[in-house]
């Protein structure tokens, strides 16, 4: 890498150069030093990220079988609104995220707020919330997997089978399948908002909750009118992350029940890996892929135009 | 990025202030509280590492007839030498550490790079690059994951196929934006006389980079590295499509494959193995772990 | 059809092709790339090979090394690199797409009508001729390959029927005798209550999971009397009443008589690992499973039972499937050729040369492995007689454990899988079974009345 510096010992700084620009002296400048660096970026981004995004729209409308190639126009498009399953993956994301909003989304907050409460325990705590989050989400899932597994031999029915209740049927059953797994992947990824509330709490300044205090403001009302209002902006980004994370939930219910019972666990990522990876239909899978992306652009773009106003006050 | 700095305990408050903790009867409370808390924590999330544990050294049908007995014909450590040589653990297990080595090089290699080059190099396409890297942010990840199968299986140009190689997965996977936009930031924050002084010593773009980037950057390469191991660590579908060969693949990979063949307890042997390394490093560097969490937060925001 | 559909490729396209295109498009699309002129059998010449036996089967991997260099001696100019590879439902379109398929690749018999639709294997009719045992495969299992043009798309290398295996041990414990095994479905359920009440073990079990609750489900639909796609493969049938009896029968196994255990996902190796692990008394399942039960998976020999699949009067047979050796479709001629060599090495040459066979089943009685075990051949009647009375004295299966199902193999017709979308038809009766066994109050008749139409419009959009 050495040899290749080539910047004289007078050279201006970069972009600040207002001489006539040939290529002798773009490289005497320190142009190819520079662009030299940005190669690995340029590459990696080029080939794995930017390039596949053009090669979606393009395989969208594309029919392979890799030996031979064809364009078909939407058809691929009217495919995948055809597929009667594709309802099925809709309602089940739909549901899934809901109820992943709804426990995923204030139990976090309500516990770093108490977490920011205690002094001595503090550490610990952070630690223990932490600790399901650097196991590896196949391990949880599997581990989970046995948890729930509907004999009596299941841990989670042996504890209610203490209280009298179950055995239940969990991943067995259409209606439960959904709310285990999320308790499932709740718990397995709860611990980074914990962290990042309590990171955002620490920032909030204590004047704020010195000057309500002197207004004669109880506990709740501080947390009301002081702590909630000073996390909104990092609020409404977890929220909106925590979205379109669920909306691509895969490893979970691949592993748990591959969409069973009767597709009642069916996701649309799980939808989309079918497509691709087992019926081999890459246009199809390519099709869904771009509908499920413009749906969470649409989104997000709904989500930061609505919440605008309550962000920026 | 926000620093939460070290306050001193006493001038430190949240919404309870030092008087309120005065009061006995908040007092009370607040460890009340704070101890039932740290206890459910407590068996809500090192509760299922701890039943891990004993399953994993527990025979198959010991934990079958009942899940919660601690150990009645004794602790069995061979389900762990099983698990290590008759579903060769070893191997996936080198697998992962194969695959977190080759994705943190080069996810440090681009990120720092490019960091560099777009914080400060600065020529003059360096905005539409960041522009660029920093749309794909934005847009989902699954947008694109069948086309970027179907590349890594024949690349552009090269005609290349990685599948079955590691440097499918590494290469991919060192494509991040969030690295990049973390390092880029970092570098955005020193003061730009540093550099300035350097130039005007005659130090050349790879000078600086070498003997003042690098050794300022350390705090922001600690954070990329974890977030990448991590990443690399627990990464799943990925691996799953472009390692199908069992010789190649990383334990998140394997572990699915060999549920249903094998035994209970050899199988939450293997687990437990799987967790072992995480976990141990967790608490070895618990502090890093919970500031790069929170800052990733910070950067997000 | 699929196969005509790249006649249609219009020339814009070229730029986005990949090598795949350049590598396998040379000359006129229709024509199989085996046509191109005779091949230089004697020309050094490097083939690779699918399955070889991974490590967790170490005796396997030796006598398929041992193979290997016997065959490498007899040819010296072919090189056969051997992979671990197999054909898996969610990797193998990834090969095919990396163009990573090896030459010689094992594909179950529901993969083939599909590939050879697409194109994706190697047409080896015109060298197919070139040994004595490909020349004398059985009419039954050279259907699989042929398509209507009397092509051949592959040589069928295993074969066997679905039956219903059951856990002889767990037969006795419940007061049963092991050598009457279940001849029709009221015995199947008698026993299965008898055993679910007398052991630990459910009574019966069925997959459910990635396509396999309907593959089984088709199975014992055809016990009771009905295909789910008419012949012609235009029309889904899959609303009769045959198909309607199965649910109803695991419907009343499951909510009157509690004997299917309680968890309804298992794929395929939960439930075979549940059955060799003692924990279920009996399911449908191939016949040829025996080696895979015992020798891969630690069953007691003694406790493996097949009986033929229980037929109502209605019945029709039974389901057959297997393995095929396909080509992969970017080979030359020169290495159709050298697969073709391979394969009938590997596959058939124990059907031709005692000397071979007699060794062969040598080396695998003394390595653990299973010889004799029932499997339906796939050599035709006269060559397979022939190679059983050379191995006799080797065989350490106990087949007098199997002689219903030895005796009447031959009798019961084998019906083959639905010709057309078998995977998505499957896929579509996976949800079905799935509803029967976890929801009591499943409607049978509508659920049957969804899965038609679905499958007549998956069939009608072509």
């Amino acid at each position: 890498m050495v040899v290749l510096d080539t910047e004289p010992r007078t050279a201006a700084p970069p972009g600040t150069a207002r001489r006539p620009r040939t290529p002798v002296s773009w490289v005497r400048g320190g142009g190819l030093t520079t662009l030299l660096f940005f190669l690995p970026l340029l590459l990696s981004f080029g080939m794995f990220s930017w390039w596949p995004i053009v090669r979606s729209l393009v395989l969208s409308l594309q029919q392979t079988n890799f030996i031979v190639t064809e364009w078909v126009g939407l058809d691929n498009f009217q495919r995948v609104l055809a597929d009667p399953l594709l309802g099925t993956a809709v309602w089940n994301t739909t549901v899934f995220t809901l109820i992943a909003l709804v426990i995923g989304f204030p139990v976090p907050l309500l516990l770093a707020v108490f977490v920011a409460e205690l002094r001595r325990t503090r550490a610990l705590a952070s630690v223990l919330v932490y600790l399901p989050v650097v196991i590896p989400p196949v391990v949880a899932v599997l581990l989970w997997k046995t948890f729930y597994r509907p004999d009596e031999a299941g841990l989670f029915n042996t504890v209610l089978g203490w209280a009298g209740l179950g055995p239940y049927e969990w991943l067995n059953s259409g209606a439960m399948v959904i709310p285990a797994i999320v308790v499932q992947a709740t718990w397995a990824s709860f611990g980074t908002a914990v962290i990042i509330y309590l990171a955002a709490l620490m920032t909030i300044r204590t004047e704020l909750y010195e000057s309500a205090e002197i207004d004669g403001a109880g506990v709740v009302r501080r947390f009301w009118h002081v702590t909630l209002p000073q996390l909104r902006g990092i609020l409404l980004i977890m929220l909106l992350l925590q979205l379109i994370g669920t909306f691509q939930v895969f490893t979970e219910p691949y592993i748990m029940t591959d969409g069973g019972p009767e597709n009642r666990s069916l996701t649309l990522l799980l939808l989309i890996y079918r497509y691709a990876f087992v019926s081999g239909d890459f246009g199809r899978a390519t099709a869904l892929s771009l509908l499920l992306a413009l749906a969470l652009g649409v989104l997000s773009a709904v989500y930061l135009w609505a919440t605008r106003r309550w962000s920026t006050s | 990025m926000t620093t939460t700095g070290v306050r001193a305990l006493d001038t430190e408050r949240s919404i309870l202030s030092g008087m309120d903790r005065r009061v006995p009867r908040v007092r009370v409370a607040v460890t009340v509280v704070g101890a039932l808390i740290v206890l459910a924590l407590g068996v809500a999330c090192a509760g299922p590492l701890f039943w891990l544990f004993k399953a994993a050294t527990s025979t198959s049908s010991e934990t079958l007839a009942d899940p919660f007995g601690f150990w009645p014909s004794g602790i069995h450590w061979e389900n762990l030498t099983e698990a290590w040589t008759s579903v060769r653990f070893g191997t996936y297990l080198l697998n992962t550490l194969i695959v977190c080595a080759g994705t943190w090089f080069f996810g440090l290699l681009i990120a720092l790079t490019g960091g560099y080059g777009i914080a400060i190099l600065r020529p003059a396409y360096a905005r539409v690059v960041s522009a660029a890297v920093l749309a794909t942010l934005f847009i989902p990840g699954v947008i694109s994951l069948v086309a970027l199968y179907l590349t890594v299986i024949d690349l552009p140009v090269l005609n290349v196929n990685l599948l079955n190689t590691f440097w499918g997965v590494w290469l991919p996977a060192a494509t991040n934006a969030f690295n990049v936009l973390l390092v880029s930031r970092f570098l955005q924050s020193i003061p730009p006389a540093l550099f300035d002084a350097a130039r005007i010593d005659g130090a050349g773009a790879v000078r600086i980079f070498w003997s003042l980037v690098l050794p300022l950057s350390r705090p922001i390469i600690g954070v990329v590295s974890l977030l990448t191991v991590i990443g690399a660590y627990k990464d799943f579908l990925w691996p799953l499509l472009v390692l199908p060969d069992p010789d190649l693949q990383p334990i998140s990979v394997a572990l699915p494959r060999i549920e249903s063949s094998t035994d209970l307890g050899v199988f939450m042997a293997a687990l437990l193995i799987s967790v072992v390394l995480p976990v141990l490093l967790f608490l070895g560097f618990q502090r890093q772990f919970l500031r790069a969490a929170g800052s990733a937060g910070a950067i997000k925001e | 059809m699929t196969r005509r559909r790249h006649r249609r490729l219009p020339l814009t396209l070229a730029i986005t092709l990949t090598a795949a295109l350049a590598l396998s498009a040379c000359g006129d699309d229709s024509e199989p790339s085996s046509s191109g002129g005779p091949a230089d059998t004697d020309a050094p010449v490097t083939i690779s090979v699918s399955n070889k036996p991974t490590t967790e089967f170490p005796e396997q991997r030796e006598a398929f090394e041992r193979r290997l260099e016997e065959f490498t001696t007899d040819h010296p100019n072919i090189t056969v690199d051997a992979q671990e590879v197999q054909w898996e439902a969610d990797t193998f379109q990834a090969m095919l797409a990396g163009g990573t398929m090896p030459t010689v690749m094992q594909v179950p018999f529901t993969e083939i009508g599909a590939l050879i639709g697409r194109e994706q294997v190697a047409d080896v009719t015109d060298q197919l001729d070139r040994t004595d045992a490909l020349g004398r495969l059985s009419p039954t299992v050279m259907d699989v390959v042929t398509d209507d043009e009397d092509r051949v798309w592959g040589v069928p290398i295993a074969a066997y029927t679905m039956g219903l295996l059951y856990n002889r041990s767990l037969f006795e414990q419940a007061g049963l005798d092991p050598d009457a095994p279940p001849q029709t479905w009221e015995d199947v359920r008698a026993a299965a209550t008898a055993i679910d009440a007398a052991t630990d073990a459910q009574g019966f079990a069925t997959m459910t999971l990635d396509n396999t609750g309907g593959w089984i489900l088709t199975t014992m639909s055809y016990g009771f009397g009905s295909t789910l796609e008419s012949d012609d493969g235009e029309t889904a049938t899959v609303d009769n009443p045959a198909t309607e009896e199965v649910l109803e029968f695991y419907r009343s196994l499951r909510w009157d008589d509690d004997a299917m255990g309680s968890n309804f996902l298992l794929n395929y190796d939960d439930a075979v690992n549940a059955f060799a692990s003692g924990q279920v008394g009996m399911f449908v399942q191939g016949a040829d499973n025996y080696s895979n039960m015992v020798v891969n998976r630690g069953m007691p020999a003694e406790d493996f039972g097949v009986a033929p699949l229980p037929q109502t009067d209605d019945g029709i047979g039974t389901l057959g499937g297997g393995s095929v050796a396909v080509v992969n479709p970017r080979a030359t001629p020169e290495e159709i050729a050298a697969a073709l060599e391979w394969i009938d090495f590997y596959h058939f040459q124990k059907y031709t040369d005692e000397t071979v066979a007699v060794a062969n089943a040598e080396a695998a009685a003394a390595d653990g492995l299973a010889v004799g075990a029932p499997e339906l051949p796939v050599v035709d009647a006269e060559l397979y007689a022939q190679y059983l009375d050379w191995i006799a004295g080797e065989v350490t299966v106990p087949r007098e454990n199997f002689e219903l199902y030895l005796s009447t193999v031959e009798e019961l017709p084998l019906i083959p899988e639905p010709p057309v979308k078998a995977q998505e038809l499957y896929a579509t009766l996976d949800t079905v079974v799935q509803a029967v066994l976890t929801r009591e109050d499943a409607d049978i008749a509508q659920l049957l009345g969804d899965a038609q139409s679905t499958h007549q419009a998956a069939i009608d959009a072509g």
